[in-house]
This record gives structure tokens, C-alpha cells and sequence, in this order.
């Protein structure tokens, strides 16, 4: 399917000064998100996965590169034009009680964006709450409740109501369920499908949970340390992983067959991600990977396409060290 | 560490140079001639120096003033020449007493404060702290709510109607103590009490909270778990971790203390700093008003980078954000 | 606590009482405590005694009449009557205005003051920051109370000067409060959501940075006003404050402590009342500290 792109991502760099140092969040990420799919970002905590969601919203000024919306570029546009195309892309957050304003009950929470954008009269931006609120499956006589009333479940379906109110094509989840009990986990997760067959929407969905990623993603990125180590369409990913920590992640999640659960080869990461402050020189993950050769220090390897839409950043697959490694 | 000094020195020194040129031309700005002024302020106290009304130019206030800061100088060169002067500490005559220097006053005057205020700060400290322990270790009891009242009234009234109050009982009621003076013992007791209630309260409000927060901790349930009794518990975990953050607090305290000795001993007679200071305000002695000042608030203004510093020793978390800061 | 709406599982609606906001919630809390809500009456009281003094007040605050001088608290003058037979009680009920007056005026300018120069810095940040924290770091840095005495001294008396004098010290701790509030709500989710959906940046300080900001400004706000009596008290103390013959509890304080051995109740009653007023207006801003932030 050769459909345009809704989001495309061009060599972005996030960069934080911190002190005397440099905290690299994103570095040179390539990515594209079609219409109506899900693209999944895995990775651990500090990869840089939640400061890529910011960035490609325009929330953080990116440090380098370019973010291409339904075809115009987001670096370039005047205060006004990025307002009204930021109609057309949200973002929910980790921790539903701190992305809602404690101060405002739940209905102005959400009829904010309408108000934001001056959609209509109080009164049908009211009534659009309230149909909001019916949708994502709360109820309109929470219009009046305060965010702390509520379970972290119900915020985090306000958040959602609040991120369609002005009927986006894309929504960045950052880590949506994270914060939330398995059960309310399914809800949310499914309350999201279904919003996405209704109005054809494109995630970019953010997570550290291997599972929940593969079930709702077409298209899934790895990072590590600010860098795509892998991408492709989710089964090529899943079913043959081609980078070591991909093959590292996988490796610790069971898979429940019929025959009961069943692993994996399980392999165990030595040490930890290093700090962002001081990434290893080279491909950031070689002091861990037990595959490493030497020329693995001196530069990061490029994103080469092995088959199909699978790319992977790894000297083990360059054409120099003989192609295509056997795949496990 | 070094630079984190060096910055907060600067601060100081920015912040003394700043607040002596809003003063002067502050004293300029004010309608009449503040010679003029403070000529009729001496003149009705201490009699008649110099010639009546506007004629004053022989009069010895007038002329000290001009020798050292000239006739007609911008107001700008004034603070420069008192800058230049106060660098190597000769502040020159006040205008009340032009035989005698200012710097020659302070040098007298500041044991005294010093004295007074450590003492208060050792009764604050020694009563204050047990008082804020036990209220801790007693949560919700009647010595808990009574000892936090009284740490309420503490610091609420002001330690000059305390002063006065306990004069009042201690002094003309019961004829127990002196009512003013300074030299023996008994002469300490009124002026240090009226200036220890607010810090006694202070740490007192503090150490409960503090320790309270401590007592919570995960890491004190863990020292219970290895078998400790409550007190051996309390004494080597939850005391030091919540002593060293009283540091933080002296420092506030300290320079409380210190504006308070303007009123305290004006109070009783006492002839340190703050009354210096306060008297020379009351009469409008310019020279004295802005030197003494000057000195007390740098002297404020060191202690507090002193206990800073020990502070950053004391916490070993401290230290390691400041270095990992920049 | 308001009973807060949920779902059951199976899809019930528990009824529900009506919905209290943080505010709502921390009156509430207040509320609970009668110690605060009896000073929160006497201040209340307060205020309007200070309000309406021309018309409370038996006599005039300078009325003499050196027939009735020092008399002791009876019914005709309930605080007896000073040296030159003005009535004590008056000249506190004036003293009560005057505090009032100039503890609300100076209060109520550093907290504009310093709120918008501490909400400017904290939201804009650079240069503007740079700026105003270099300012406020100046003159926090040097002793507060003794800067008033040395504006007093050189400005002169009266109650305007007194009033500049207390509010120009106090709104740099305002400032800073309020910067350092800003700074870390700034970084807050909703923050970045109202961003997200396009909010400007006057939106979001208006509607979402400022009011979320305000918690312990309200608190220090609350110990303002007693801060700024106290600051005018001891300024009256020093012979710096309001000019006599206008009362005011230092005055007040003073004469009285001149006289103190033979009539002692020109010195207790003011002490004492000052003391009272104080503790009711402190206790009061100690009760709002804990009904917004409730340990345990």
C-alpha cells in the first residue's frame, strides 16, 4: 500500500543541556505513521520514546530535523497556523490526575479544546461534552465532577474524550495504560480500538509493555538511548527479531500457547542503559550486547532495510560483515 | 563548593553595595537638606551646638561631613568615597557624636550583641529542641497540643511586647530581675528570654515536624525490624537525620535574633549593636544609621553563608547536587 | 469529604452529592476546626472594628481631658485613661484602624507586585528571569527589617511612608514564592496538554499556571498582614512609625512602658491587645496552611 504518510519524521534530534553535558533525549530518528494505523515505540524507560512524542507534536522545539504533518512541515508555521493544525493531533499522557487541571471540573476539562478553538456557542460545546463523555464511555452526569473525584481509569477516559473533542486524525499515547490496573488496562486499550475503526485515527503508540504494543500495532520502532535500533511491520519485528536487544526483549516476554507457557531463548542484559548523559561511543548498546565486534565502538550503524519494511541498525547486518546473519 | 562561595560572597557584596547607593540617594532625595535636619534633631537633644536656623556652616557635624565627603558632590561619588572608606573600615564621626568614630562605636558596641545573641540562640536551641522532641515522640497528646500552642503564641507575639510584658511582671510586679542595665547575670535573664521565645518556638515547631516526618520513614521501621528498642532506634537514626536540617533553620533563627537586638536593647539598656543602630535612627545620625546598618547586615548576611556551608558538609545529598549542578 | 461519583462494574451510577472543588475542599477542611473559626470570627470582627471605628470608638483618638487622666479600666472608659485624659479604649479602637489599614494597603500591593513580577519570570524565563532573579536574590539577601527602618528614616514618618516601607521588603519574598511555583507548574501535564490543543500562551497563565499557582501564596499571604502589623509596631516601637498624636500599638506600647510602674494597666491592656490581635490573625493563617496542605 503505497498510501502518503500522515507523519513524517526526518532525522529529529532532541537535545537538553544539562549542566555542562548534553542529555542526547532523541537522536536522528527517522519515522513514518500512515493514516488509521497504530505505530508502536518500545523501549526502556529513558530511551527517549515520550520526548520523541512531544517533539513530533511541537511541544518541544526539536533540536534538529523535521517534522512533516499531512504535508506541511511544523518547524515553519506561524503561532496561528500550528494552533489550528493542532486540531488535528493529540496526545494522551502517562498519568491521567496530572494531565487534567485539578481546578476545573471534568466537563470544562474537556470543553476547553472547544473553547480554545471558539467551536460553537457555550451551549453546543456543552452538549458536545456531554456526547463526549457518553462516547468514551463515562456518562454525561460526570460533566460536573472534579479530575480527583474520579478513578485513574475515568481520567484517563476524560483524557481521551478530551484528545477527540476537536476530531484529530492522529493521537500520540504516551504510555496510556501504564499507570493503570491490568483490568481498566484491557478497557482503555479496547476503548481506543474502537475509536480508531470509528474515525480511522493513527496512533503513535508509546510503551515499555511488549505485549500490549503488539496487539494494537501495524508498525513498531525500538529505541534505545535516543536511537531506532529496529522497525518494521509488527510481525516482522516479533516474529524474527533481528537486533540483540530486540531479541533481548523479546526474550522475557512468555507467550501463553495452548500448550501452556512457553519462552522464548532467554537472554539476560548485563548492566544497565548508561545514562543519556554519557552515551557509549558508537552503537549505544554494544558495552551490553554479547554479540559485539570491535568496529561496534567507533560509529553508530546506519538503519539498513534487510527484507519487506524490516530495518535494523546493527554491524551484524551491514553487507561488510556478510549480510543478512542468521535469523533466529 | 569553592565556586558556590564565591558566588554567594559576591551576592553579598553586590547586595551591600546596592542597598548603601538606594540609601543615599534616598537620603537626597528626601525634601530638605538632611544636614539641616539632623542639625535641628541634635540641636534639640543635645543642646545648642552651632547657630540657630539655616545658618549652620560652622557647626563641627556639618564640617566632618564635608571634609570627608566634599562640598556639592554627586551623589554617586558619594557612595564611592563611603565604599573606599568602609573597605578599610574608617567610617569617619557620626553626626551626634562627631568626637568620637563610628568604627570605635561598633568595636565597643558589638560584643555585647555578640553575647546576648549567642546566649539566646544556646537557650533556644536547648529548649526549643527537647521541647520539639518530645512533642514528637508524644503525637496528639496533651504535651503535643499544649507544647505546639505555646510554640504558636511564640511566634505570634513580637519579642518586644514580650519584653515589655515580662518587664512588667518580672521586673515591676515581682521586683525580681532589673528592669534594664548591663554586667551581671541577672541583667541577661529579661533580654535573652524576650529574644529566645520566637526561636525556642521555631525550633521547637520544627524539630516536631521533622522528626515526625523521620519517624514515618521506611528506613526506621527497618531498624525496628533489626531489633532495635525504640530509643536506640531514635538515637542513632532519627535524631541525626532530623538535627542536621535544623542547620537550615539556625540561620533564619540567627538572623532573627539579630534584628531583634534593635528593639530588646533599646529595651533595657543595653549598649550593643541594635541600639546603636536604633538610636542613631531615632535621631536621624545619617552617618551612623547607614554604617551600622551596613555592618549588621553583612554580619547577618556571612553567618548565613557560614551555616550554608556547614549545612552542604553536614547533607551529604546537598553537596552532591551542588557539584553535579554545574 | 463529598462522596465521589463511580461506576460499578456492572454499570450502576451511584447517586452522588454535589461535587466540591479544592477550594470547596479546603474550607471544609477549615471548617472542621473551631479554633481557626473562631479567629477567622475575630478577625472578621476585627476588620470591622477598624472599618467602623469612627463610629465604635466612645471618643475622639486625641479627645483630652486632663479632668479624667489616669484613670484605671472602669465602665465610662473601659481601658482607663492615659496622661492627658484621652480614653484609652478609643485610642486602641484607632490604634485597631490604623494597623489595619496599613497592614491591608501593604500587604495587598507586594502581593500584586510581586506575584506578577515573580509569574513573569517563572513563565517567560531568559533574559526577563535572569533579571528579576538577580533582583530579588539582591534584596532578599539583605535583612528586611532593617532596610524599612533605614527607608523610614530617610523618607520620614507618616503613614504612606510606613506603608512603602513594609511593602517594598515584603513583596520580594512574594516574588520568589510565586516564581518558584510557576516554574513547576509550568512542567505539569495539563500544562502540556492545554499546549497541545493549541491554548495561547496567555490562556495558560491566565487559566491554568496562576490559579494552580496560588496554594502557597495564599498561605504566605495569610501571614503577611500580621508580618506587616508587626513590622509597623516595631517601627512604632523605634519612635519611626505613625507620628502621635494618631495612636498606634506601638505608641501606645511606649507610653505605656514610661508609666509602667505607677500604672500599670497602660501598659498591659495595649500589650496585651496587640498580642490577642496578632495571635488571632496568626492563628488563623496557621489553620489555612493546614486545611491546604493535611498531614496525615
Amino acid at each position: 500500500m503505497a498510501a502518503e504518510p500522515l507523519v513524517q519524521v526526518h532525522h529529529l534530534k532532541k537535545h537538553f543541556p544539562q549542566g555542562r553535558g548534553m542529555v542526547k533525549a532523541v537522536d536522528d530518528v527517522s519515522l513514518n505513521i500512515l493514516p488509521g494505523e497504530t505505530f508502536g515505540l518500545v523501549g526502556e524507560s529513558g530511551c527517549g520514546k515520550s520526548t520523541l512524542g512531544r517533539t513530533i507534536l511541537g511541544l518541544y522545539e526539536a533540536t534538529a530535523g523535521k517534522v512533516i504533518f499531512a504535508g506541511r512541515e511544523l518547524g515553519v508555521l506561524s503561532g496561528g497556523e500550528m494552533s489550528r493544525l493542532r486540531t488535528q493531533m493529540q496526545i494522551i499522557f502517562q498519568d491521567p490526575a496530572s494531565s487534567l487541571n485539578p481546578l476545573m471540573t471534568t466537563g470544562v476539562n474537556i470543553q476547553e479544546a472547544l473553547a480554545i478553538h471558539r467551536v460553537g456557542s457555550s451551549s453546543t460545546q456543552r452538549a458536545e461534552v456531554e456526547r463526549l463523555l457518553d462516547e468514551v464511555g463515562i456518562g454525561r452526569q460526570f460533566q460536573g465532577t472534579f479530575p480527583y473525584e474520579l478513578s485513574v481509569g475515568q481520567q484517563q477516559r476524560v483524557a481521551v474524550a478530551r484528545a477527540l473533542a476537536l476530531k484529530p486524525k492522529f493521537i500520540v499515547c504516551d504510555e496510556p495504560v501504564s499507570s493503570l490496573d491490568l483490568s481498566v488496562q484491557g478497557q482503555i486499550i479496547n476503548l481506543l480500538l474502537n475509536l480508531q475503526k470509528e474515525y480511522g485515527l493513527a496512533y503513535l503508540f508509546i510503551s515499555h509493555d511488549l505485549r500490549v504494543v503488539q496487539f494494537l500495532s501495524h508498525h513498531i520502532a525500538v529505541m534505545y538511548l535516543g536511537h531506532i535500533v529496529e522497525s518494521g511491520t509488527t510481525e516482522e519485528v516479533y516474529e524474527h527479531p533481528l537486533h540483540p536487544y530486540t531479541q533481548a526483549l523479546l526474550s522475557a516476554v512468555p507467550e501463553i500457547t495452548a500448550e501452556g507457557t512457553q519462552r522464548r531463548q532467554r537472554i539476560v542484559l548485563s548492566g544497565e542503559p548508561p545514562s543519556p548523559l554519557n552515551p557509549p561511543s558508537g552503537c549505544p548498546f554494544h558495552p551490553r550486547c554479547e554479540r559485539r565486534k570491535e568496529n561496534c565502538s567507533k560509529a553508530m550503524p546506519e538503519l539498513l532495510r534487510i527484507s519487506g519494511e524490516h530495518e535494523v541498525a546493527c554491524i551484524l547486518y551491514t553487507p561488510e560483515s556478510g549480510g543478512a546473519e542468521s535469523k533466529e | 563548593m569553592l565556586v558556590y562561595v564565591l558566588r554567594r560572597l559576591l551576592m553579598i557584596a553586590i547586595s551591600f553595595v546596592a542597598v548603601v547607593t538606594i540609601t543615599f540617594y534616598l537620603l537626597h532625595a528626601a525634601p530638605g537638606n538632611f544636614l539641616d535636619i539632623s542639625q535641628l534633631q541634635t540641636q534639640q537633644t543635645y543642646g545648642n551646638r552651632s547657630q540657630q536656623g539655616g545658618v549652620f556652616a560652622e557647626s563641627p557635624t556639618v564640617k566632618a561631613w564635608e571634609e570627608r565627603y566634599g562640598k556639592n558632590t554627586p551623589t554617586w561619588k558619594q557612595v564611592l568615597i563611603f565604599l573606599r572608606y568602609a573597605a578599610t573600615m574608617d567610617l569617619g564621626p557620626s553626626f551626634r557624636f562627631p568626637t568620637d568614630t563610628i568604627q570605635h562605636m561598633i568595636a565597643i558596641a558589638v560584643p555585647k550583641t555578640f553575647i546576648l545573641v549567642l546566649a539566646s540562640m544556646a537557650v533556644a536551641l536547648l529548649v526549643g529542641v527537647p521541647m520539639g522532641i518530645i512533642a514528637a515522640l508524644r503525637r496528639n497528646s496533651w504535651i503535643d497540643r499544649l507544647t505546639m500552642l505555646l510554640s504558636m503564641v511564640g511566634s505570634a507575639i513580637p519579642s518586644y511586647v514580650l519584653a515589655v510584658l515580662a518587664i512588667l511582671i518580672f521586673a515591676v510586679e515581682l521586683h525580681l530581675l532589673p528592669t534594664s542595665g548591663w554586667g551581671s547575670p541577672k541583667t541577661l535573664v529579661l533580654p535573652v528570654l524576650s529574644l529566645a521565645l520566637g526561636p525556642i518556638s521555631g525550633f521547637a515547631r520544627y524539630m516536631r515536624n521533622s522528626l515526625i516526618g523521620v519517624l514515618r520513614e521506611d528506613y526506621i521501621r527497618t531498624g525496628y525490624a533489626k531489633g532495635g528498642s525504640t530509643w536506640q532506634v531514635i538515637f542513632s537514626h532519627a535524631f541525626r537525620n532530623s538535627l542536621i536540617p535544623l542547620v537550615t533553620v539556625a540561620g533564619p533563627q540567627f538572623a532573627f535574633l539579630m534584628v531583634g537586638t534593635v528593639w530588646i536593647e533599646s529595651m533595657f539598656n543595653i549598649p550593643g549593636l541594635g541600639s546603636l543602630f536604633g538610636s542613631a535612627a531615632q535621631v536621624r545620625d545619617y552617618p551612623l544609621v547607614i554604617a551600622s546598618s551596613a555592618f549588621f547586615a553583612l554580619l547577618i548576611m556571612v553567618i548565613n553563608l557560614l551555616v550554608d556551608i556547614s549545612y552542604m558538609y553536614l547533607d551529604p545529598r546537598i553537596r552532591a547536587a551542588y557539584e553535579s549542578h554545574r | 469529604m463529598s462522596t465521589a461519583a463511580g461506576t460499578l462494574n456492572n454499570g450502576a451510577v451511584i447517586a452522588r452529592t454535589r461535587s466540591v472543588s479544592y477550594w470547596g475542599l479546603v474550607w471544609q477542611r477549615m471548617r472542621a476546626d473551631k479554633l481557626t473559626m473562631i479567629c477567622l470570627g475575630f478577625v472578621v470582627l476585627f476588620i470591622l472594628v477598624g472599618i467602623f471605628a469612627p463610629w465604635i470608638a466612645p471618643t475622639g483618638y486625641n479627645a483630652m481631658n486632663p479632668v479624667e487622666a489616669r484613670q484605671g479600666p472602669s465602665l465610662r472608659h473601659l481601658s482607663g485613661t492615659d496622661e492627658l485624659g484621652r480614653d484609652i479604649f478609643s485610642r486602641l479602637i484607632y490604634s485597631l484602624r490604623n494597623a489595619i489599614l496599613v497592614a491591608f494597603t501593604a500587604s495587598i500591593s507586594s502581593i500584586v507586585v510581586g506575584s506578577l513580577v515573580g509569574a513573569l519570570a517563572g513563565y517567560q524565563g531568559g533574559i526577563v528571569d535572569t533579571l528579576l532573579v538577580g533582583a530579588i536574590d539582591i534584596m532578599y539577601a539583605f535583612p528586611s527589617f532593617l532596610f524599612s527602618v533605614v527607608m523610614v528614616t530617610v523618607i520620614g514618618r507618616g503613614i504612606p511612608a510606613i506603608i512603602i516601607a513594609i511593602a517594598v521588603t515584603s513583596w520580594v519574598g512574594i516574588a520568589r514564592l510565586m516564581r518558584g511555583q510557576v516554574l513547576s507548574v509550568k512542567n505539569r501535564d495539563f500544562v502540556l496538554a492545554a499546549q497541545a490543543l493549541g491554548a495561547s500562551r496567555w490562556r495558560i497563565l491566565l487559566r491554568y499556571i496562576i490559579p494552580n499557582s496560588l496554594g502557597p501564596l495564599i498561605v504566605s499571604v495569610a501571614f503577611l498582614v500580621p508580618g506587616a502589623m508587626l513590622a509597623e509596631g516595631a517601627l512604632s516601637i523605634l519612635g519611626l512609625g505613625i507620628a502621635p498624636p494618631m495612636p498606634s500599638w506601638g505608641n501606645l506600647i511606649n507610653t505605656g512602658s514610661t508609666n509602667m510602674r505607677a500604672f500599670p494597666y497602660q501598659l498591659y491592656i495595649p500589650a496585651g491587645s496587640f498580642a490577642l490581635v496578632l495571635l488571632a490573625f496568626t492563628y488563623l493563617g496557621d489553620g489555612l496552611n493546614r486545611a491546604m496542605n493535611p498531614r496525615d
